[in-house]
This record gives C-alpha cells, sequence and structure tokens, in this order.
C-alpha cells in the first residue's frame, strides 16, 4: 500500500485504481418507521484519508454512522468494507455519548479490550492514550465519574488502542474545549497517516480542523462532496469550513438555525 | 425554628398513596371502569377474593413444604436451627444496622426536597409517615419468612400463627432501630465523624459475641413462640416503642441540608428506575454507575489474557458492586426452589402460578454482563463468537448458583441417583435460564431475533412445570431443558451473523 502521507495533500483522499477504499456504501437507505432518515446515500473512504460530514442537526449523520459501522441492519443499498485485516476490528464507531461498563475504571477498560484479544503492547500506548487525550491522573477513576468530554474522549481511547481500519466518530468536538479538539485532530491525523480512515460528524467544526474532503448531508440525502479545493471553487469561497459549507449550500439561515 | 403543622404534610401523602394505590390497581387490572362503574366494581371484588384465596392456598402450601422439608432434614440440623435462633435474629439485627448505615432511609422525592427547603416540616412527622408504609413492605416479607423458620424449628405447624404475630413487633422495632441508626448518619455533617457510625454494628457484633441478653432477647421471644407457644406481649411492645422513640428522636436531629443532598443524589437514581419499565438492563446498569461514581475503585482487574478474563471481570465487578449479588441470590432462590419442587413428594401446583412469574421476569442475573457487552459499542470491540461470549460472562453467577443449588440438594437425602437427577435438573434450568436470558439481550439489539425477549423464558418455565413439577418426571425435564438450551444457544450463535459492515 503507498504511504498516504508521500502524496500530495490534494491526492490523499483520492481513490487511485490500485488504492481500495477501506469503506463503501451505495444507494445507503434508512427507515424509522414511516420515517425516511437516508435515501441513497453513496460514499467512499480511502486509507489516510480524514472525511468530514457535516449536515443540520437531525440531517442523519448519527443514522449514517450506525449504518456504516454495522450497529443498524441497512434496509436498503449496501456496506461494503475492504482491506481489513482478519481478526481485528474493522470499523469502530464512537458513539456522541459512549457508554461503559460501571465497575470498571478507565484504565481497566484499556485494558480489558486489550487483553482479552490477547494483545501484550498495550500498556504503554494506553498510557499514551491517555495522556494525549489529557486523561492523565484520572486512570483509577471510574469512567462514570467523569464530565461528558472526558467520557467521550475515554471513549476514543479505547477505539484508538483497538486500531481499527477505519474509525467513525459520532460529534466527537461537541463536548471538547478548543485545545482538546487540537489535540484530537493532530491524533486522528496520526492515525490516518497509517492507512487507516476515519470519518468525523459534525454540525461545528472547530477552525483547526482541516478535513481531506467533506460531504454534506441534509434530509438523509448527500447534497454535495469534494475537497476543500474543489468546494471552495464551486462556492466561490475564500475559505472553507463546515459552517462556511452549510452556509454556502443551504443558505444563511442554515447556520444562523444551528 | 419551630416545625409547621403536621396535617398537610399527612394530607399531601395520603393523596400519594392514594394516587400510587390507584395506579397499582389498574397495573393489574383491578380499577373500575369509570363507565360502568358497578360491573367493576363485581368484577374488582371477584379478582380480589380470587387474590385471597390464592394466597391462602399458597400460604397453607408453604406450610406443608416447609413440614415436608422438615421431616427430610435430619435431626441435628433442626437442633442447630432451634439452638441458633437467638444467635440469628442478633445477626439480622447487626445486618439491619450495617445495611441502614449504607442506604439512607429517610429520603425525599424531587418535589418533597422543593417543598422541604422552602417549608418548616416537621422531620419528625415526616420520618414517621415515610415509616409507615416502609414497615408493611417488612411485614410482607418477615411473615412468610417467620413462617418457615417456625414450622422448621418446631416441626410442627402448632404456633406458627403465635410466632408471626410475636415476629410483627420484633420486626417492626428492629426496623425502627435501624431506622434510628441510619438517621443518626444524616445528623453528622463531618464525613470522618460520620464514619465513626460504623463502631455500631461493630460493637453489636461484639456485644453478640460476649452473649449480651439484650442482643439474644428477639430471638429467644421467637423461639418462645414457636416452639412453646408463649408471648411476652409487654416486652415485646416495650421493644417496639422504644425503637420508635428512637426513631423519632434521631429524626428530630437529622441535618436538614445533608438529607436535601442527599435526596437529591437519591432522586437521581429514582429517575433511572423509573427507566427500568422500558429497558430494565440498561436502567440498571445506569443505577449502578451513578452509585459507583461516588466511591473509590477496590482491587484491580488481573492480568490475564484471553476467554478467562471475562469470568474475572465479572468477579471484579461484584466485589466492587456487591448489591449486584442480591438479584444472583433472587435468581437462585427462584431455581433451586424450582428444583425442590419437582424432587421432593409435594402436590407443587400452588406454586405453579409463582413459578411462572418468577420464570417470565427473572432478574438477569445470569446474562447481565453479557447484556452489557453486546450492546453495539462493545460488541465491535469484543472479536468473540457471541457464544462464547456468553459462556465467559456467564461462568461465574452460574457456578455460583449452581454451586449454591449442590449444597441445598445435599441436604434433601434423595440418595445418589436422586442427587444426581436434582443436579441435572438445575444444570437444565440455569443453562435455559441463561440462554433465554441472553436471547432476550440480543433481541433487545435488534440483531434479527425471531422472539419477543420473555417468550423464551415462558417456554423453559413450561417445559419444566408441566413435565418436571405436574408429571415428577426429572430426568425428562432435565433432558428437555438442556435440548431446548441446545436450541437457544443456535438462536444466539445465528444471531451472529454477518456483519453487515464487513459483508
Amino acid at each position: 500500500m503507498e504511504d498516504p502521507e508521500s502524496l500530495p495533500w490534494m491526492e490523499r483522499g483520492q481513490l487511485t485504481p490500485d488504492r481500495e477504499p477501506l469503506l463503501q456504501a451505495t444507494g445507503l437507505g434508512y427507515r424509522y418507521g414511516a420515517f425516511r432518515a437516508l435515501r441513497d446515500v453513496s460514499l467512499q473512504l480511502a486509507p489516510g484519508e480524514l472525511l468530514a460530514l457535516v449536515g443540520r442537526n437531525g440531517a442523519g449523520k448519527s443514522t449514517l454512522l450506525r449504518c456504516l459501522a454495522g450497529w443498524y441492519q441497512v434496509e436498503e443499498g449496501t456496506v461494503e468494507q475492504g482491506g481489513g485485516q482478519a481478526g481485528g476490528p474493522t470499523v469502530v464507531l464512537v458513539p456522541d455519548t459512549p457508554a461503559f461498563y460501571a465497575e470498571l475504571t478507565a484504565f481497566e477498560h484499556l485494558q480489558f479490550i486489550a487483553q482479552l484479544h490477547g494483545r501484550r503492547d498495550w500498556a504503554s500506548e494506553g498510557r499514551r492514550l491517555l495522556e494525549v487525550m489529557g486523561l492523565e491522573g484520572h486512570e483509577r477513576a471510574y469512567a462514570s465519574s467523569f464530565s461528558r468530554g472526558m467520557q467521550y474522549k475515554l471513549g476514543l481511547a479505547i477505539a484508538l488502542l483497538s486500531r481499527p481500519d477505519v474509525l467513525l466518530l459520532d460529534e466527537p468536538f461537541g463536548p471538547l474545549d478548543a485545545l482538546s479538539s487540537e489535540a484530537l485532530y493532530r491524533e486522528l491525523r496520526r492515525f490516518a497517516s497509517e492507512g487507516r480512515g476515519v470519518l468525523v460528524s459534525a454540525h461545528q467544526m472547530p477552525p483547526s480542523v482541516a478535513p481531506d474532503r467533506y460531504l454534506l448531508l441534509e434530509d438523509g440525502e448527500l447534497l454535495c462532496e469534494g475537497t476543500p479545493p474543489e468546494l471552495r471553487q464551486r462556492y466561490g469561497l475564500a475559505s472553507l469550513s463546515g459552517e462556511d459549507l452549510l452556509r454556502a449550500a443551504l443558505g444563511p439561515s442554515a447556520v444562523e438555525d444551528e | 425554628m419551630r416545625a409547621g403543622a403536621p396535617w398537610p404534610l399527612l394530607r399531601l401523602h395520603l393523596r400519594l398513596w392514594a394516587a400510587a394505590s390507584r395506579q397499582w390497581l389498574l397495573s393489574i387490572g383491578l380499577m373500575p371502569d369509570r363507565d360502568a362503574p358497578a360491573l367493576g366494581y363485581a368484577y374488582a371484588a371477584y379478582a380480589l377474593a380470587l387474590g385471597l384465596l390464592w394466597i391462602g392456598a399458597s400460604w397453607g402450601a408453604l406450610v406443608r413444604l416447609t413440614l415436608e422439608f422438615a421431616g427430610i432434614l435430619p435431626p441435628q440440623a433442626l437442633a442447630l436451627l432451634r439452638s441458633g435462633l437467638p444467635g440469628l435474629f442478633g445477626l439480622l439485627l447487626v445486618a439491619l444496622a450495617a445495611g441502614a448505615l449504607v442506604s439512607m432511609p429517610l429520603h425525599l422525592s424531587g418535589p418533597d426536597v422543593q417543598h422541604l427547603s422552602g417549608a418548616r416540616i416537621s422531620l419528625r412527622w415526616l420520618t414517621g409517615l415515610r415509616f409507615a408504609p416502609a414497615a408493611l413492605a417488612v411485614a410482607a416479607l418477615t411473615l412468610p419468612v417467620g413462617t418457615v423458620l417456625a414450622v422448621l424449628a418446631s416441626g410442627s405447624p402448632r404456633h406458627y400463627l403465635l410466632a408471626m404475630a410475636v415476629l410483627l413487633p420484633l420486626a417492626f422495632g428492629a426496623y425502627a432501630w435501624a431506622w434510628a441508626i441510619g438517621l443518626l448518619r444524616l445528623s453528622v455533617t463531618q464525613a470522618p465523624r460520620r464514619a465513626l457510625l460504623w463502631l455500631i454494628p461493630v460493637a453489636l457484633l461484639a456485644l453478640l459475641a460476649l452473649h449480651v441478653p439484650l442482643l439474644l432477647w428477639p430471638g429467644q421471644a421467637f423461639a418462645a413462640a414457636a416452639l412453646a407457644g408463649s408471648a411476652q406481649w409487654p416486652a415485646l411492645l416495650l421493644w417496639f416503642v422504644a425503637g420508635l422513640l428512637a426513631m423519632l428522636w434521631a429524626a428530630g436531629h437529622v441535618h436538614r441540608s445533608l438529607l436535601l443532598d442527599r435526596s437529591l443524589r437519591r432522586s437521581l437514581l429514582r429517575s433511572i428506575d423509573a427507566g427500568r419499565r422500558w429497558n430494565a438492563p440498561v436502567a440498571l446498569q445506569q443505577r449502578r454507575a451513578a452509585i459507583l461514581s461516588r466511591r473509590r475503585p477496590v482491587l484491580r482487574l488481573p492480568q490475564t489474557e484471553g476467554l478467562m478474563l471475562l469470568p474475572l471481570r465479572a468477579a471484579l465487578a461484584r466485589l466492587r458492586y456487591p448489591s449486584s449479588l442480591w438479584g444472583l441470590w433472587r435468581l437462585a432462590t427462584i431455581l433451586i426452589g424450582g428444583v425442590n419442587l419437582a424432587v421432593l413428594p409435594t402436590q407443587g401446583y400452588t406454586w405453579l402460578l409463582w413459578l411462572l412469574i418468577a420464570f417470565v421476569y427473572p432478574p438477569g442475573a445470569l446474562a447481565e454482563d453479557f447484556q452489557a457487552d453486546t450492546d453495539p459499542q462493545w460488541r465491535q470491540l469484543l472479536h468473540l463468537p457471541l457464544l462464547r461470549l456468553l459462556l465467559g460472562d456467564a461462568l461465574l453467577p452460574g457456578g455460583i448458583v449452581l454451586l449454591a443449588g449442590a449444597v441445598e440438594i445435599s441436604f434433601l437425602r434423595l440418595g445418589a441417583a436422586g442427587t444426581l437427577e436434582a443436579i441435572l435438573l438445575l444444570l437444565g434450568l440455569i443453562a435455559a435460564t441463561t440462554l433465554a436470558q441472553a436471547v432476550g439481550a440480543v433481541a433487545r439489539q435488534g440483531r434479527g431475533m425471531p422472539l419477543p425477549d420473555v417468550l423464551p423464558g415462558a417456554i423453559a418455565y413450561a417445559l419444566f412445570a408441566l413435565v418436571g413439577v405436574l408429571l415428577h418426571a426429572v430426568l425428562i425435564a432435565s433432558l428437555l431443558l438442556l435440548v431446548y438450551s441446545a436450541v437457544l444457544a443456535w438462536l444466539v450463535a445465528d444471531a451472529d451473523g454477518p456483519h453487515p459492515a464487513r459483508a
């Protein structure tokens, strides 16, 4: 596999004949009873790519992530995953409010996941991840005593330790402060640089986060997608953030409504 | 500051009790319809009569079953029970005192907190009003236990009614003393001084070991009623009244801000409990997390790799949160009681309704770790087939129930073949219950399971009740339960099918 870091920034998110997508959804649809939450959504996630899924509240972002992770039984279309290592975790989703085992401490969550699968080199990596997430000093505390932001960071540390091929994050920046958001972004870049894929959903993206490609979801449909230069050109923008994209594609009221 | 008149508080509580009673009657179909009240009242009276008849029949069956059990037990065990009654009651007093220090006897609901913080309400009255319904619940639990103890100790049903009558003031008094100790905890604001209150149960235990007469007296009073048919009514009344006065005295010293603070924490747990009606396992997990978040973790997860980590985690979880053993104990009682019905020569028909309720809605204690592991967030990280995961998760709780049951069965003197059959039946029940709970857990995650989550338990019960209890065909019932367990295991394994994102 080609080293994604060696590619020009523009090409990181693009597929070539020798680079298969890590995750591919085609014509995805999902309903909650009579309500159609997703319709005909198709997307690809390339190795080394950091993809941002933006959209307003209720646009279907969480549903799409749950379908991609296999938490929901897909009703229409297909989700295919390539490049997975046999026996290893392939797609891992961190939901917006992660759940934890009531009786295990923060560090024991990492230990449990790592040792259940016979990993011996996990401890230093686990400590490093907790440090990156700003959770050092809280290893021996129950996760239920954490604030929402700390709980999300712990959920992320556990997911990163499991080394999935694809990491799906639902609203990771929502409960985080600006410094933690920056640290998380650096960690996600590092993670993606190992040839893995990251898909991040957000209705508000911090300025420090620069994804390789944006997907805009509105009312369960994929409204537009593209790299930042493509979208800047399409909408005639000098700079591009998640909010800029929402405003340009849906009108100024889209962001004001938020 | 002088507290206000108690009447508004009394009226408020009467209304709350009336509303709760209406809700309860409505839930069991006994609340008359507004459009046809006459018919509704007639039906309610009919259902009430039927219910009382059933309770009466069950009571008679309880006495008969206990007598049969007493006939089977070796005479030395019965003699030990008789001589040990004072000590047993003394230990119960110590346990009640410790329990009162762990859980708060007096607590307020969210609206109560607002009301109390703005009004001068007498805490003595409030305590009295809260104690009354709690004492009724104690009576409901005490009477059947007292009946079993009295009949078992005396080996005859002669004096059990008197023993029950004696047990009520004993239990109410003990409960009031325990509340007094619990209320003392709410009167000390400094945590280190509050911790000193733990010296009370320790001191009680020491006094019990020294055979101090006051601690042995409740058991002696009960034994006198159950064995000799004599009751010391003035002393019993004094015991109860003294407990009540001690409780009201302690209520007068409760620190209001401490009570409000603890009540707010508790109202959070209550709001979680309200979710049990919709998703009991998740509500239990949330409740556990809310309680543990205020505790310091004890011990550590052992450094072990692979599947053995699952039972070790289960052991650690139970050591850190021992209250979870309560659900396991209840389940063990149901399962072991069921085995007794099948293997003892009693006519167990009266118990079938109770067993139906117990089996269809058993505490999910055997598969509660599995339930947590099948949450999609964890399932995606635990790369084990569902059946292996279930085996690892249920090994410890299932083993505890099997061991407890085997010990109980060994006392029944059923002979080698009979003991083996009884243990096999218990194994079948444990396997079927575990897998029924696992099917429920998987069904709740919506992974294409074709069965509603209570149906597997109901089918297991029907097999057991028809073949095991009604026909007394213990071996066939065991085999049927094991075959049924294999079918449920297949369903669980089948639900582990292809992951949509890995197609």
